[in-house]
């Protein structure tokens, strides 16, 4: 069941659940490898601790973006693994629709800047 | 030791969020720090107790006030600690015995103090202190 509404996939993501969502979109990982994954993306800009982490990844599984999956036959038992949903691939690609806009619009403001 | 200590700090997040994933939370700090080191990650932790646990205890007041208590004695006692130790001439940071004993200590008793008025007295029908729903 996807509860996420289009006004909610469209709506902007907050840094940390960009980042989540973006690290879930090459496979399924468990929490720390999503930090991990978070901080690679991010250039290590986007300081990501235990408690952003997982009161984002609670958020993102309330509004059923990601989920809860087993995980691989010999991982730690003690982990939790996580997968991107279709609501959740939905709200990545418009965050990432909405970015790629921005850079067009500030790359034709640019030019119109240099112009006059 | 570390780990031991992160547990304790997770006291102060939401029960809900300690019960669905403090065990993992304590796991990935201790990755985190033989991974990225101590004092970064310790500096993260505490970052977010500020920014994550105390907003997130926003209708639990045995945790917030006692937290908010303690830092506003810790302030206003190394406020005190830093002029004192100027005043006597000392130039740099105060001994850190010093420090335990004009602002760790107080600070603790004053969180302590204010943990028993929340929790027990909150309850008494003369002083409401309007903290209960």
């Amino acid at each position: 069941m996807e509860r996420v509404t289009k006004e909610q996939a469209d709506s902007p993501l907050a840094p940390a659940a960009f980042l989540i969502l973006f690290a879930l979109a090459a496979g399924d990982k468990h929490g720390y490898a999503i930090m991990q994954e978070a901080r690679k993306l991010s250039d290590d800009t986007f300081q990501m601790g235990p408690a952003t982490l997982y009161t984002t990844i609670q958020r993102l599984l309330d509004s059923d973006r990601i989920r809860e999956v087993p995980g691989p036959e010999h991982g730690d038992s003690r982990r939790k693994y996580y997968r991107l949903t279709g609501a959740g691939k939905s709200a990545l690609h418009a965050e990432l629709a909405r970015m790629e806009a921005m850079v067009k619009k500030s790359k034709a403001m640019r030019l119109r800047l240099a112009e006059s | 030791m570390n780990a031991w200590l992160y547990q304790k700090l997770l006291l102060l997040y939401p029960l809900d969020l300690r019960r669905d994933f403090g065990g993992e939370m304590t796991l990935a700090f201790a990755e985190d720090i033989k991974n990225i080191g101590s004092l970064r990650v310790w500096w993260c932790a505490l970052r977010e107790v500020l920014t994550v646990a105390l907003p997130g205890q926003r209708s639990n007041p045995s945790v917030l006030v006692p937290a908010l208590s303690f830092a506003l004695c810790a302030f206003t006692q190394s406020v005190e600690l830093w002029i004192g130790s100027h005043q006597a001439g000392r130039v740099g940071y105060p001994p850190l015995i010093d420090s335990v004993v004009l602002v760790v200590l107080p600070s603790l008793l004053n969180a302590f103090v204010a943990l028993v008025v929340t929790r027990f007295y909150a309850r008494c029908s003369f002083i409401t202190l309007r903290l209960l729903n």
